[in-house]
């Protein structure tokens, strides 16, 4: 009996660690998010400052001498490798803001807690940098964790900007909570529509049993019958995920296949492509650079594709100057999405903050919130940071354009 | 075409697996649902010489069917011979418990997470102008060569008769002079030295291996050793090829693919409605 105990205790081990990196990896679909426009988050072309009292003090911020930036995350634990890329990407934008003199003069002091990706963690953490004087916040990194901090910030008006936490439930349980991450419709939409520019013999294999793929998919399929494109579809499930030779069979004459799948399942069909001499396109979606460890050592000439959010080979200069700034701070170590992620999210409310022009490091919570949410949701407000342009609805979801990179 | 072809090499591997399963029940008489997972440890095996130890592919083929052939004969020493004569159902739960234990020790050993194995790129062949790849093809012939001389072997030599001999009637074997623990021995282990080519062959279609990875083909096998009459050599081949070219042909239909494991199974119940002893099965009076 102890030892099936001991399994079992293994085997929920690696279910929770693919649940966290499921959940953070990945985002869902957006769909009818509530109504979160009260009187402050109705888009305006212009954001009237006045509006605002930044005067107003709270209850724990009187003894603040810098505007205070919370957060909560894994930083120990199985998930602890996004929480602590999403520590460094936020500490470093934090340092190089406070290096140029701050927001409007002053200071920011980033405090993030360990939640190790448990929601009641992240619930009392919540409470504790609350009581520290915590204005601002980056919420929390895993979904889960940062639904439980999202209905604390909806009672006490906190705004909150997430780096990853992607479920809709996040931004939904709050309407000062926010999201840096993109939703998966956008990688579909963008998808049909340069594959339709590119190329003639279009295919596409998705995973009907699995909530991200159908997501992206349903997004491709309703942009393509838009865009009028014909394509040839291919679909498997949790049941056939393992043998691809009937697919690729039916995909043998594409020039691309479109493939927003997991990265196990593309590297066999990478390999089933490479056994029938199918030399079309590979083109995924985010975290399909995965696919590099299942092709080593295979002879596969395919070329690969995939839209990624953040791509640290990139040429641009913020790119550029982001990951040898963070090469730097960490001895060398390449940026991931996460970090990419908080990086920007950083950015985005040091803007925001500016164009507010608050300057009182005492104000209260829910007053600089409340701006926060106008500003961002405001038709002019947009912010291009490394992992692309990106502007925000009232329901606290962020669309930006995804880039499409090739996998060397 | 290439339906077929892709059809007739997952039907060769099944075949092989099938064989395992319908000799061990001919011979011992029992169900070893282990046997699946016999194909688990050749791929393992195979992981670990090709991707750890950086052998090449022969070495690793060599040491998967060594070690696979052990693991037979060690299961039936440890495992079952001490239930000979116990009753069937003891037998088969321990069976259960004994491939239960295989893939718990996989997990164990090499965690949860599918890796990637490569065997290397065979590239393909035009075959009646379909492009048919090579490893297919070697799926086909060695799979056709591995039973003919299994046929060989049991029709044609001592210990082959012998393996007969038990099979019809294991207490008159006896006094014949026949060393039946010996004959059961070789029987588990040939089974899993074919259980260690399917796995070859499993791993040039599928380069993944994972510990679940011999459950569901040793299911579909078992499935083919029943349909094609378990206990019959030749019934095992018939009936895995027919299901491996029936799960390709349903696969490769649009409007039936998604039923396709249903199809299989409803093929079994089928079968065992029409004719309950398979398709090549032979009738045994039952002795009052």
């Amino acid at each position: 009996m102890k030892k099936i105990t001991k399994l079992l205790a293994v085997v929920l081990c690696f279910a929770l660690i693919a649940a966290f990196a499921a959940c953070a990896g990945k985002t869902n679909n957006e769909s009818t998010a509530p109504d979160a426009s009260d009187g402050a988050s109705t888009p305006d072309a212009t954001v009237n400052i006045g509006d605002f009292d930044f005067t107003k003090t709270g209850e724990f911020t009187a003894e603040n001498t810098k505007f205070v930036l919370g957060a909560t995350g894994p930083l120990t634990g199985d998930a602890s490798s996004y929480g602590i890329s999403v520590q460094k990407g936020a500490t470093l934008a934090v340092e190089e803001i406070n290096a140029k003199g701050g927001v409007n003069g002053k200071e920011i002091e980033f405090v993030m807690l360990d939640d190790e990706a448990d929601a009641t963690k992240a619930g009392n953490a919540y409470d504790q940098l609350f009581e520290q004087g915590m204005q601002i916040s980056l919420g929390s990194v895993t979904s889960g964790s940062c639904e439980q901090f999202a209905s604390r910030t909806a009672e006490d008006g906190v705004f909150a900007i997430t780096p990853s936490a992607s479920a809709a439930n996040v931004i939904a349980a709050s309407d000062t909570m926010f999201r840096i991450c993109f939703g998966d419709p956008d990688q579909g939409v963008l998808a049909a529509e340069e594959l339709t520019k590119n190329y003639s013999n279009i295919g596409a294999i998705y995973d009907n049993s699995d909530p991200y793929s159908s997501g992206i998919y349903d997004a491709f399929k309703a942009k393509m019958a838009e865009l009028g494109t014909e394509y040839t579809e291919q679909t498997f499930d949790k049941e056939n995920n393992k043998d691809f030779s009937t697919q690729v069979e039916a995909l043998k004459d594409c020039d691309v296949i479109f493939m927003p799948i997991y990265y196990t399942q593309a590297g066999l069909i990478a390999k089933a492509c490479q056994a029938k001499g199918v030399n079309a396109v590979l083109y995924g979606c985010d975290g399909f650079d995965g696919i590099k460890g299942q092709l080593e050592g295979a002879d596969v000439s395919n070329k690969i594709m995939y839209i990624t959010p953040f791509d640290a080979a990139a040429e641009d200069e913020k790119t550029k100057a982001f990951v040898d700034a963070f090469g730097g701070k960490y001895d060398g170590e390449i940026p991931d999405q996460f970090a990419a992620d908080a990086y920007d999210a950083v950015y985005v409310l040091a803007t925001a903050m500016e164009q507010i022009g608050v300057d009182n490091v005492t104000v209260a919570p829910d007053a600089i919130g409340e701006a926060l949410v106008a500003t961002l949701t405001s038709s002019s407000f947009q912010y291009t940071g490394v992992t692309g342009g990106m502007t925000w609805d009232s329901t606290g979801a962020c669309t930006k354009v995804p880039v499409v990179v090739e996998l060397n | 075409m290439s339906v077929l072809f892709d059809g007739l090499s997952l039907g060769a591997i099944y075949a092989m697996i099938a064989l395992g399963y319908t000799m061990v029940y001919g011979i011992a008489k029992m169900l070893n649902f282990a046997h699946g997972d016999i194909i688990m440890v050749g791929a393992y095996a195979i992981y670990t010489t090709m991707v750890f130890w950086g052998k090449g592919l022969w070495v690793a083929v060599i040491g998967a069917a060594v070690l696979c052939t052990l693991m037979g004969i060690l299961m039936e020493k440890l495992a079952y011979k001490p239930l000979r004569g116990a009753s069937p159902l003891a037998v088969l739960i321990t069976a259960i418990g004994v491939s239960y234990l295989l893939q718990s020790l996989a997990q164990l050993i090499f965690g949860v997470t599918p890796r990637p194995v490569n065997l290397g790129s065979f590239g393909s062949v035009e075959i009646l102008g379909a492009s048919i790849p090579v490893s297919t093809v070697l799926t086909l012939v060695i799979g056709a060569v591995l039973m003919a001389g299994l046929t060989l072997f049991v029709n044609k030599t001592n210990t082959g008769r012998a393996m007969q001999a038990v099979s019809e009637d294991r207490g008159a074997a006896q006094l014949m002079g026949v060393n039946v623990n010996f004959i059961i021995m070789i029987t588990f282990a040939i089974g899993s030295a074919l259980a260690a080519a399917a796995s070859v062959f499993y791993l040039m279609q599928i380069p993944l291996v994972e510990p679940l990875l011999g459950s569901m083909p040793g299911i579909k096998a078992f499935t083919a050793a029943v349909i094609g009459g378990i206990g019959s050599i030749p019934g095992a081949m018939i009936g895995g090829v027919m299901l491996g070219v029936i799960e390709k042909i349903c696969l490769s239909i649009d409007a039936i693919k998604d039923y396709t494991t249903a199809i299989e199974f409803g093929l079994l119940i089928l079968i065992l409605l029409v004719r309950p002893i398979g398709l090549l099965g032979k009738k045994r009076r039952e002795k009052v």
